[in-house]
């Protein structure tokens, strides 16, 4: 709580707290701010925003609800991204706990998976996963989550190797704790935070990978995302701008929302230290 | 960015009455058209073979049909709907074993050497009827090409082979390559499949992988005074959004296969010196057909699918969908195709209420959830159309009770799971109609094609009546008695349903105006464009 | 470590539904299943999996990339084809952000909480939340289409058949657009790097020390906290390599450059494993020597780190 509350007093912290806090609202209630399935044909196509007070925002190519389909795509952005970061750090908390820990051959090896992932372009690779297994939501997040594992992965082995050293777990070791005890009561709690604080830069990535997938055509088609409502609008980008406009604003809104967020957790850490 | 480009535009607009009131006439003339130019042209594919002889597909043709010729074209003035190209005429015998090409003399190849009789023989037979994907069926039983003299090519089949078929593929199967550099090599690995050398009136010059190709003018090209233009210049630009603009930045200067996309041409219609020609996709008719797997229990009951035909406003896909470059359809032949189209089969209006009932009726009542059976729907990714009408039919379904769940997987993704795993319960599929029902439209619904062929029936559907049909009509000789075979075909498939047929489109070209003897025939944008000019 | 990334990427072509067979008759609007056999034996898409991989790891010994299915040429062709493009546009971007980006860091970073700092701060967040593919077809439709000041897609006027320095200013006008909106937003990511490394600067001792001192303003800022603030940087750079690498995937197929993103997309729908193990591969290597250099600058940059010490 101590936390948040000095979160709060810095103006980015505060920015991105609120930004984020009604996009989640926004999201949530999606259902009751606008009823019904996004996709559906609601009117005629191509209408102007701020013409008609039933569509606010126009419709598209197939008369869809426009702003039924932002609504609706703060879902997909904001559960793909986040979805996609716990997975991310999951994968890599137990990578690196696992290589710190164990040390030797295994950790040797770890070590080159890690590398492998991190030489090749995760861009290419979530492209390469998305198109040969099929476009589906879980997908597009294993696909994001499997680029962006290796950072907090080498983080992790990295915080733990300094703390394995330290007196309480030396301690720990000497009262008979196994390993397995150590690693996660003494080192993961004090390892985490650090790597915690990666997860806003992951979130952030992870919603415009997404975006872009869906942009290639690579997203799921039986929900709405703004990385394909901004694909569906460029093909009429010069008579119906508004179409790739609106989204595209969407996502700038979320995403700075999510680094303003991160940059007052770093104040507030900054502050905490000093 | 607004106000300057309201200023633009109002500024050109007023402009543009002028022009075009000045530019029209010269578009009529077609014979004193200028010489000489280059003509830049929108492509995006890049094919591996580019010989039409061994590929006739569309994208092949659009850039080889510049430097390979067939032995007639397709015309609007034409008897029988053609034109003479390497062939001045063609006859059939009445027994249907033989037919007699008469062959243009005079002719060169691009490396000097004469072209005769032989070089058809051996294009038939060494690789029209054994490689070509079009011409393993329509030559499966040519036996023999006899040349009498350099200007004779006899045709001799084991089996009656329809003459009308023959002639409806001339233009899309015969491409004649030159016997000299094919023979005694590998046809399949011949450079020449690359570096192509043909007949027509622009030679193959130069290809830089993922940025052009470029043909330059054949000056020994039979037709004298043709070919016009000095130079065509196919610029890769694999992306449809980059077309509209670098023809309007006049990087460009034509665009065919609706590589602008259709909700674009609105508003480019609006600038000055761009036209929008929806003529010469007549002999490539893209049919929109509902694929149907009849392995699922509930569609292999002909109520859901008289349901599923009612259950989709026609009016929609071709207003909202198509913006209107399209028809309805009505049954498996286009109405594109006046030689076979028959219009008095059962129609299925848009008609929410009946659709319910049908399904009421085959004892699919709406669970508590308003949902009566889930299907998984699967949108062929190549057009945008395509996956557009994949989004509204999921619309349409769930308006009767019916979840859809759309797939999407990029092209071979969707070949492998449609046509070999048959892992689909609907599928939405773009076939062409080209120019007689044999080639490709009968396999769409006939049984015992083997799994792993796209484009053919993989939905499981068998009915002996209608393959008797086709059986029939691929043998009968006697164009009227043919003609109505097809005609019974139609009916049988509008009213038993093993597909849907939803809608019928041609392509829409759009150039500048300077581009002269555009869309003259049917077949334009994979014609030879000898007589396409440049206005300077 | 190599030998990894060949696995995972052999593995995940192999997952695939659908294989270059099944890709290629596609493209041709049909085939009967003999041709489709045919074929699948040419390609040797018949044999097993382990043989296929062992055939191309053997064949990778002796630098033999292989044969493309999809465009039936070899794969090293290709890809030494279209790798100069990507290199040209990832090259000028990543030197056009990091010089501006650097510069504006220090700009911003040499009066924390000013109100340059703050314009500077805003405008680079937001840049870098644009996506870059959006950012790329606004610029294009500005500058290429409706101003008409510079080409809208490619690499160099088609067939023009200029030479020398009249093409090397052809190349560069139609690199504007695709160079401007990959470095747009990798500036504001390095200006913001650069910011918030030369804050940590200024409250170190030796800075401190400095200022009691009474050294000027400008030179602490330039000798000692902007050349502390690069060596984040610097690492960030190397970092960054395999991500731009992969942004220009999108950017390459909106401006339709011949590059090696676009190869790479061509080679994941025609299911070309050789080439798309082929474009991972060299990739990658691009990737390490790029860091390579990077340990090395960062050694020249920072004193402390010395010979004797292996590179970070």
């Amino acid at each position: 709580m101590r936390r948040i509350r000095n979160l709060m007093k810095t103006p980015e912290g505060m920015a991105g707290f609120g930004i984020l806090a009604t996009l989640i609202l926004v999201a949530l209630f999606a259902p009751v701010l606008s009823p019904g399935d996004p996709l559906r044909i609601a009117g005629d196509p191509l209408l102007a925003p701020f013409v008609d007070p039933a569509f606010p925002l126009g419709t598209d190519r197939l008369g869809r609800d426009v702003l039924a389909g932002i609504i609706h795509g703060t879902r997909t952005s904001l559960a793909v991204g986040i979805a996609a970061a716990i997975a991310a750090i999951a994968i890599g908390l137990c990578v690196g706990l696992a290589a710190g820990f164990a040390g030797g051959l295994v950790e040797e090896a770890l070590m080159r998976v890690i590398d492998a992932f991190q030489i090749v372009p995760s861009f290419l690779l979530a492209l390469a996963f998305v198109s040969v297994i099929g476009a589906s939501v879980p997908v597009v997040v294993l696909a994001i989550a499997l680029g962006a594992w290796a950072d907090p992965a080498r983080l992790t082995r990295a915080q733990v190797l300094s703390i394995r050293e330290r007196d309480y777990v030396a301690a720990a070791r000497v009262i008979g704790m196994h390993p397995v005890e150590i690693a996660w009561k003494e080192i993961l709690p004090n390892a985490l935070p650090p790597v915690l604080a990666l997860s806003a830069i992951i979130v952030a990535a992870a919603i415009l990978t997404e975006a872009a997938l869906s942009f290639l055509g690579l997203g799921d088609p039986n929900i709405v995302t703004w990385g394909s409502m901004i694909a569906e609008g460029r093909n009429v980008l010069r008579s119906s701008p508004s179409l790739s406009i609106f989204p595209g604003i969407a996502l700038v809104v979320t995403v700075i929302g999510v680094y303003l967020l991160s940059e007052g957790f770093g104040k507030t850490l900054a502050g905490s230290e000093a | 960015m607004t106000i300057a480009n309201l200023s633009r535009r109002t500024f050109l607009q007023a402009g543009a009455g002028l022009l075009a009131s000045t530019a029209l006439p010269t578009l009529a003339r077609a014979q004193d058209a200028p010489s000489g130019g280059r003509l830049i042209v929108a492509a995006d594919s890049e094919p591996k073979n580019l010989n039409p002889a061994i590929v006739a597909s569309n994208g092949v043709f659009f850039i080889a049909s510049k430097v390979i010729e067939p032995l007639a074209e397709a015309s609007f003035e034409g008897k029988d709907g053609l034109s003479p190209r390497l062939a001045t005429s063609w006859e059939g015998s009445a027994d249907g074993k033989s037919v007699t090409f008469r062959l243009r003399e005079g002719v060169k190849w691009h490396d000097g050497k004469p072209f005769t009789s032989a070089d058809v023989a051996y294009s038939a037979l060494n690789i029209w009827k054994p490689l070509q994907n079009l011409g393993r069926l329509v030559f499966a039983n040519l036996e023999a090409v006899d040349t009498p003299d350099a200007a004779t090519a006899v045709f001799r089949f084991s089996k009656p082979t329809p003459f009308q078929l023959i002639r409806n593929a001339l233009p899309v199967v015969s491409s004649v390559v030159p016997k000299h550099l094919y023979e005694g090599t590998d046809i399949a690995t011949n450079p020449a499949n690359v570096k192509l050398v043909g007949t027509g009136p622009f030679k193959f010059t130069e290809y830089k992988p993922g940025e052009y190709y470029r043909l330059t003018r054949n000056a020994d090209y039979w037709n004298k005074g043709e070919p016009k233009l000095d130079e065509v210049i196919f610029r890769v630009l694999p992306d449809r959004a980059g077309a509209g603009a670098a023809l309007e930045a006049e990087e460009i200067q034509l665009a065919a296969f609706s590589a602008i996309p259709l909700t674009d041409l609105a508003r480019i219609s609006k600038v000055p010196d761009i036209k929008v020609i929806s003529k010469g996709y007549e002999a490539l008719t893209y049919q929109l057909v509902l694929e149907i797997n009849h392995r699922r229990k509930e569609l292999a009951d002909l109520k859901v699918r008289q349901a599923i035909a009612h259950a989709i406003d026609k009016k929609f896909v071709v207003d909202t969908i198509f913006l209107g470059y399209a028809a309805a359809s009505t049954g498996p032949v286009p109405k594109n195709a006046p030689e076979f189209y028959d219009a008095s089969v059962p129609a299925y209006d848009f008609d929410v209420a009946k659709a319910n009932a049908l399904l009421d009726e085959a004892g699919y009542p709406k669970g508590a959830d308003g949902n009566r059976f889930s299907l998984k729907l699967r949108p062929a990714p190549y057009f945008n159309e395509t996956k557009q009408f994949g989004a509204y039919l999921r619309q349409a379904l769930a308006a009767i009770g019916i979840d859809a769940q759309l797939v999407n997987a990029d092209s071979a993704a969707h070949q492998k799971a449609v046509y070999t795993d048959h892992d689909f319960d609907l599928a939405v599929a773009p076939p062409v109609f080209r120019g007689d029902p044999a080639i490709s439209t009968t396999i769409l619904v006939k049984s015992g094609t083997p799994a792993g062929v796209p484009f053919s029936n993989q939905g499981g559907y068998e009915n002996k009546e209608l393959d008797d049909i086709i059986a029939k009509a691929a043998e009968t000789v006697d164009t009227k008695a043919r003609t109505d075979l097809y005609k019974q075909f139609q009916k049988l498939v509008a009213a038993d349903l093993p597909l849907i047929n939803v809608a019928e489109w041609g392509f829409i070209t759009v150039a500048r105006d300077s581009v002269l003897n555009v869309s003259n025939n049917p077949r334009w944008a994979v014609s030879s464009w000898a007589d396409t000019a440049l206005q300077s | 470590m190599l030998l990894i990334v060949i696995l995972l990427t052999f593995l995940l072509l192999e997952s695939a539904s659908g294989d270059a067979v099944d890709a290629y008759l596609l493209s041709i609007g049909g085939g009967d299943a003999t041709v489709a056999q045919s074929l699948r034996q040419a390609y040797g898409l018949d044999q097993s999996v382990f043989a296929r991989l062992w055939l191309y790891v053997s064949s990778l010994a002796r630098f033999d990339l292989g044969w493309s299915v999809a465009f039936d040429r070899p794969v090293l062709d290709l890809i030494f084809e279209r790798l100069p493009n990507t290199l040209l546009l990832m090259g000028s971007a990543t030197a056009l952000s990091f010089g501006l980006g650097s510069a504006l860091g220090i700009v911003a970073g040499a009066r924390p909480e000013s109100a340059g700092d703050r314009v500077l701060s805003t405008v680079s967040l937001i840049l870098y939340a644009i996506p870059s593919f959006w950012l790329g077809l606004v610029l294009s439709i500005v500058f290429a289409v409706q101003l008409r000041w510079l080409p809208t897609s490619g690499i160099e006027t088609i067939a023009s058949g200029k030479t020398g320095l009249t093409r090397a200013a052809d190349i560069a006008s139609h690199l504007v657009l695709p160079v401007g909106a990959l470095a747009l937003i990798y500036t504001a990511l390095f200006l913001r790097v650069m910011r918030a490394g030369m804050a940590d600067v200024w409250a170190l001792d030796f800075v401190l020390f400095a200022r009691s001192k009474g050294l000027s303003r400008s030179r602490i800022v330039l000798r000692h906290v902007a050349r502390n603030a690069l060596l984040p940087l610097v690492t960030m750079l190397g970092l960054q390599s395999a991500a731009m690498l992969g942004g220009s995937v999108v950017i390459e197929s909106i401006f339709a450059v011949p590059g090696f993103g676009r190869l790479a997309q061509e080679a994941v729908s025609g299911r070309d494993a050789p080439l798309l193990m082929g474009i991972i591969l060299v990739s990658a290597v691009l990737v390490i020597c790029i860091n390579l250099v990077i340990d090395l600058l960062y050694a020249a940059l920072d004193p402390r780190v010395g010979a004797s010490e292996p590179a970070a």
